[in-house]
Parts: structure tokens; C-alpha cells; sequence
């Protein structure tokens, strides 16, 4: 068992004894991870960190039918996956072509998903702000700006440019990002 | 990128439209061919990560609820109205699910009692993200808490948990009360305030500014008392009494009051300055002006090359930050400012070359150098910024243009050489100007970010005097140059064209 994990189990421990404000702690180690996974399969950030909440609560209420020699960050994605197939059924009468699409992506590629995630060390996403901040102005504008919406479009006409062509700088920003995240990491 | 590719990431953000025949082919692909889909969930998870570090946490409140925080904290009279400002700020919001869920079924007088116990509580979770920085032992990437922070040289880019964005420039001390109350206690910093984070508020030894969106700046070392100036939208500065400032507007907060000031939206960093002078960092343009200025250490021409590092002069200037982190500019901005300068030297040529930002182009005459007894001594040099028009001009006592007509042409300044274009498009950023004089040909150039704007002929043979002058005005004192003054170089031979756009190239911070 590592440090962190044998930390969590300590902080698990405390939470069991009463300590219930420290679940906070739990929710703010883990919060950036879980809406990652989860704004990896809706984009939609608001969404995302609604069905985060929901899977915060789960977890706490289901605390102690966690294993203590289990992957905390895995068993909560596991939550997370349970929401998300619930989200997206309970929205496929209404739901757009967007949303359709994602539920299917989202079905589809469940365990490159959860393969990926397993695999993102902390301090990735810490690594990825510092990396947004050193991308060429125009790369980092796109950044900022997102893909969702109307704002590819905006974007295009602000920079005289074409929505396909936006979509080829936030590629070129990712692959600059992933460089970038993979030399930070190196001691 | 391929197409494929590029389909399916439209498909999948829905920022573009895609037809459901392509929809489904992509789907079909993404099924059955294992690179594709790979490659596709590495696109979207890096989105995915991307989104959620670039939004701040919500507010986990049914968490809150559900841990059963509801015990009340002890109140002291500065936090009486904290609850008050804290429901306003809810109500005012437009109401997310996460919130008005927990909302839904409270009575108000229990909701406030939960929010006076939750805001208290909130009060020790502050966590701001630092976002870039130039700043020694403040890197992108780590967070702020509920701490002093003290800033010597760079500049820090700030991101607050409801979206707010904060550039803060060094010299600094701030601290953050909240996530929505930052107390500035030295140094400037200019602010963009989403509707998320309404009611953000700066304060400082004379008052506060409380912003109701969206982009602002406030200059807690200003000599009679902070200044808060607006660049959009709207802010309440409170000083005694309280003012609504519009986009447009600036105020200076005195304790007892609120007096209107112009506005200097320029002499603040942005964001997206702050942006570009990291990269130039990142460059290593700083080390690459500093190998020219070694080099020009050589030139037996070389006059003067003042970066006001250790400059000790007297004047009415402030010292700020300059075009790296950590070097020194001269800022003039009210009206007496200046700084003495006394060559005590002639030239039969020179080349003047000033990095400058200006903040604005106000509707008098700015000041870069100016000799003084310019009526009584020829050969004395002004070097100037036109009003309104923002033309460079460089009367030299004595000389006039050659082509100039003093029958027919109405404009007296035409008298003097002058640049072709303005620097109003330079205003708010560092920009290199420069000016060469050759007194045996009469040929006097004008260079604006290493480029030639303009040549003209005056009165030839006139030897160039530099004795007593000033810096960013001149001695009657109402041509202050409104901006800063970085590196201000005097070179006694006529640079060539190639020479001087080599240095900017090598000079510059973007």
C-alpha cells in the first residue's frame, strides 16, 4: 500500500468515527478526477459536475461497503458509470442528436475510458493548467474558449477562420498539451 | 488531424453540424476499429480534462447538507452584513440545479441560518488557482489559500472558484479574505468577472470596489488613494460614500470619498498580455536584450542606455514594473510627473530609442524627451507625441522641414518632421519607438516597432544639443507622457534600418 492510499484509509477511518466533515477532504482529492471522467463523456461541464455531486453523495452514503484494499478513485468511477447509463436513459426520449451521440460513445469505449483514467496520476490535471498557460496565444485562446456551442463558430469569425479550422488548433493544442504534460512529469 | 477525426470531435462537442448519416457511419467506425477509437477517446478524454481544470469546483452544497454542516459560528461586527451579502449574491445568481435542489423546500429563515454557517465555513476554503506566473516561487499549476502573499517582481494570473480571473502585477501584497473578497495591499491588478462571480471585490486601505461585472482595475499604490478604473460593465467603489462607476469611468477611493479621475485602462495587464509576455519569458527574450545591451556596452557612440535599475534620480515618476519581471520602468501618469536627464553632450547625428507602453492618447502633447531653453539654444531637442492625432515629432531648435510652406500650410506643427502613422495602436502594449537625426544631410527617420514609418528632410547643418531635460514631460508639465518609460537609449551615429529592426527583434517582450 502507498502513502496516499494508506493516508485515504486513515481519513477513512476518522470519517467512520464520527469525523464527517473530513469527507470533504475525500470530495476535494477526488473531485478534479471524477469530473474529468465525467466531462469526458458529456462535455457538458454543468452536467458533468451535477452527476458528480450525485456520485459524491452515493459514495457517501455507500462508504462502508468500500473495500479498504481497493482503488477509491476506481470504485467511484464505478459509481459514476452507473449514474451516467441512468442519465443517459432517462434522457433518450428527449434527448439531442448530440446527447444521443455521446451515450453511444460513451457505451461503446467504457473500458478505453476507464483504462485511461486508471492511468492519470494526480497531478496530471495541475500539470495540464500550468501547460495551457505556455501554449502560443492564438492555441490558447481556442483552449479557453471550448468546442461546445455556438463558440467554434464565434470564434472562427473573430479569428477569420473556419469552424473546421478551429477544430485543427485545439487538435495541435492537445498534442502540444500532451507534450508538454509528459516533460513536466520528467523528473 | 484527419477528417474522420475532425467529424467526429464536431460530432461529439456539437460545436458544428453533422449530418445523422455521418453520425452514424462515425459511430459505426468508432465500434468496430479499435485505432480509430482510441484515438478518438484520447481527443475526448484530454477535452474532457481540459474542461474540468479550467472551470472552477462548484459548490458541493448537497454534500454539505448531507454531511449535516448547520452548526452556527460566532459572528463579529466586520462579518454582521456577510450573511446579507452572501444571500444577496444567491438570490441574484441565476439559480443552477446544484442550488436551487437544496433551495427548493427550506424556508428562507432556515436557509439563512444554513448560509451564515456555510458562508463562515467557506471563509477558511479558499482555494485560488494560480493559472500562470512569472512570479520566483509561485508556479502555474498550484493553489492559493487564505494567505498573505508577497510578489517582488512578474506577474501572477489568478483563477477564483466562480470563474473569476485576476492578473496581479509586482510589486504585490494581497491576500484573500474569500474566494470573492481579495484585500490588495500593494501593487495593481485588473479583473474579469463572469456573471458567476458578481459581487467580487477588491479592497484596499482606502476603500473597496465591488464589481458587478465584468472587467476592472484597481491600483492600490496610487499616490492620493487607490484608484479603481472600469473597462466594462460596472463597479460600486466605496470610500465613505458610495459611487457607480461605468465601463469607461475611474475613481480614486480617499477614505472619506470618491473623486472621478480619467481612465487608464491600458496600464493594466490583461490577461491576454500576461499571456504573450510568459511566452516571451519562455523565449528567453529577456536574456536576448540583455546580450544586446552588452554588446552596445562596446560602441564607442553609445551615449546613454538608462533601464532605470538602479537609477536613483529624482523627479516625480512611480517605479514599476518594466518589460521583463523584475526589471524597472519609469511611470508617468499625472500631470507634474517627470524625470530630470542632463547628457551634457552635442551630436553631430544621433538615434533616440525608448521602449514605451502608453496607457492612452489624450488630447495634449506626451512628452518622451525634452531639452529645455529650445528658443534660446539651437540644436535642442524635443522628441514628442502628438495629441490627439498621435504622430511622433521631432523638433529640433533651429531646423524646420524643408517642404514646409508657411504661407499656405494652416498646421504650425508641420513645421517639424514627423512620423507618418500614429502610435495609437500601440497604446496599452510595449512598443519600441525611435528616431534618427543627421545634421550634415538634414534627414530625419522615424521607426515604430523596428520598422521605417518615415523619412523627412529639415534645415541641414544644425549640431544636436543634449543638456538639461526631461524625461515624460517637459518644464512647463502638462505633456506627461501618460504611460512608462523602459530602456531609454541615446546613440551618437544614425543606426541603420536593418540595425534597428535587428533590435527590436532582439529587444522585444512578446
Amino acid at each position: 500500500m502507498n502513502a496516499d492510499e494508506s493516508d485515504l484509509n486513515t481519513l477513512l477511518d476518522r470519517i467512520e468515527r464520527g469525523e464527517t466533515d473530513l469527507y470533504l477532504g475525500v470530495v476535494r482529492r477526488y473531485e478534479l478526477m471524477l469530473r474529468s471522467y465525467l466531462a469526458a463523456q458529456l462535455y457538458d461541464i454543468s452536467e458533468a459536475d451535477d452527476l458528480a455531486q450525485e456520485v459524491f453523495l452515493a459514495a457517501w452514503r455507500d462508504l462502508g461497503s468500500f473495500r479498504r484494499d481497493g482503488d477509491f478513485g476506481a470504485w467511484l468511477r464505478g459509481i459514476a458509470r452507473n449514474r451516467l447509463l441512468t442519465h443517459f436513459r432517462s434522457q433518450q426520449r428527449r434527448a439531442s442528436a448530440v446527447e444521443r451521440f455521446q451515450a453511444e460513445v460513451a457505451r461503446v469505449a467504457e473500458e478505453e475510458m476507464e483504462a485511461g483514467a486508471r492511468h492519470d496520476e494526480s497531478g496530471r490535471i495541475e500539470r495540464l493548467l500550468h501547460c495551457i498557460s505556455r501554449l502560443p496565444e492564438k492555441l490558447r485562446r481556442v483552449v479557453h474558449a471550448g468546442l461546445e456551442g455556438a463558440r467554434p463558430a464565434a470564434l472562427a469569425e473573430e479569428l477569420q477562420t473556419t469552424v473546421p479550422a478551429i477544430y485543427q488548433l485545439h487538435y495541435r493544442a492537445n498534442q502540444l498539451l500532451r507534450d508538454c504534460m509528459t516533460k513536466e512529469a520528467q523528473p | 488531424m484527419n477528417d474522420d477525426l475532425s467529424l467526429f470531435l464536431q460530432a461529439w462537442t456539437g460545436g458544428a453540424e453533422v449530418s445523422e448519416a455521418e453520425r452514424q457511419r462515425l459511430l459505426q467506425r468508432f465500434e468496430t476499429e479499435a485505432a480509430f477509437r482510441a484515438e478518438c477517446v484520447e481527443e475526448i478524454r484530454l477535452l474532457g480534462m481540459i474542461k474540468a481544470a479550467q472551470t472552477p469546483s462548484p459548490r458541493w452544497l448537497d454534500v454539505q447538507d448531507a454531511l449535516g454542516l448547520s452548526q452556527a459560528a460566532e459572528s463579529s461586527a466586520a462579518e454582521d452584513d456577510l450573511a446579507s451579502r452572501v444571500l444577496r449574491s444567491v438570490r441574484s445568481e441565476s439559480p443552477t440545479r446544484l442550488r436551487t435542489r437544496w433551495l427548493a423546500w427550506r424556508p428562507l429563515a432556515a436557509a439563512a441560518a444554513v448560509m451564515l454557517a456555510f458562508a463562515f465555513w467557506w471563509q477558511g476554503r479558499v482555494q485560488v488557482h494560480v493559472v500562470a506566473s512569472s512570479a520566483p516561487g509561485l508556479s502555474a499549476g498550484t493553489s492559493l489559500g487564505r494567505e498573505v502573499c508577497e510578489i517582488e517582481s512578474g506577474t501572477l494570473e489568478l483563477l477564483t472558484d466562480r470563474g473569476a480571473r485576476v492578473v496581479i502585477e509586482a510589486p504585490a501584497r494581497f491576500e484573500f479574505l474569500t474566494a470573492q473578497r481579495l484585500r490588495l495591499m500593494r501593487g495593481r491588478l485588473s479583473a474579469e468577472v463572469p456573471p458567476n462571480a458578481k459581487g467580487f471585490t477588491v479592497v484596499t486601505a482606502s476603500g473597496e470596489a465591488v464589481d458587478l461585472g465584468t472587467r476592472f482595475g484597481v491600483d492600490a499604490d496610487a499616490p492620493s488613494g487607490a484608484e479603481v478604473h472600469v473597462f466594462e460593465g460596472e463597479v460600486i467603489a466605496h470610500a465613505g460614500q458610495r459611487v457607480s462607476l461605468k465601463a469607461g469611468e475611474a475613481g480614486t477611493l480617499q477614505k472619506a470619498a470618491v473623486s472621478r479621475r480619467d481612465l487608464r485602462e491600458a496600464a493594466f495587464i490583461s490577461p491576454a498580455e500576461n499571456g504573450a509576455l510568459a511566452e516571451g519569458l519562455r523565449q528567453g527574450r529577456a536574456a536576448m536584450a540583455e546580450e544586446w545591451r552588452t554588446r552596445y556596452a562596446k560602441d564607442a557612440a553609445l551615449v546613454l542606455w538608462e533601464d532605470f535599475e538602479h537609477d536613483e534620480r529624482e523627479g516625480s515618476f512611480r517605479r514599476v514594473q518594466g518589460r521583463w519581471p523584475g526589471s524597472v520602468s519609469l511611470e508617468f501618469a499625472e500631470k507634474g510627473d517627470f524625470a530630470p536627464l542632463n547628457l551634457a553632450t552635442e551630436a553631430a547625428q544621433f538615434t533616440l530609442l525608448a521602449w514605451v507602453r502608453l496607457d492612452r492618447l489624450p488630447e495634449a502633447m506626451q512628452s518622451i524627451y525634452h531639452g529645455h531653453d529650445y528658443d534660446q539654444q539651437p540644436g535642442t531637442v524635443h522628441w514628442l507625441v502628438r495629441q490627439n492625432v498621435g504622430t511622433m515629432l521631432l523638433p529640433v531648435s533651429g531646423t524646420r522641414r524643408l517642404d514646409f510652406d508657411g504661407e499656405k500650410e494652416r498646421d504650425r506643427l508641420r513645421l517639424y518632421p514627423a512620423s507618418q502613422h500614429s502610435v495609437r495602436g500601440s497604446v496599452g502594449r510595449w512598443t519600441l519607438m525611435a528616431v534618427t537625426y543627421d545634421s550634415a544631410t538634414g534627414q530625419v527617420c522615424f521607426y515604430q516597432d523596428g520598422r521605417l514609418d518615415n523619412e523627412e528632410r529639415v534645415t541641414a547643418g544644425v549640431m544636436a544639443r543634449f543638456g538639461e531635460a526631461r524625461l515624460g514631460n517637459w518644464n512647463r508639465q502638462d505633456r506627461v507622457l501618460s504611460g512608462r518609460l523602459d530602456d531609454f537609449i541615446v546613440i551618437r551615429r544614425v543606426l541603420p534600418a536593418a540595425e534597428i529592426h535587428a533590435f527590436y527583434e532582439a529587444t522585444k517582450p512578446y
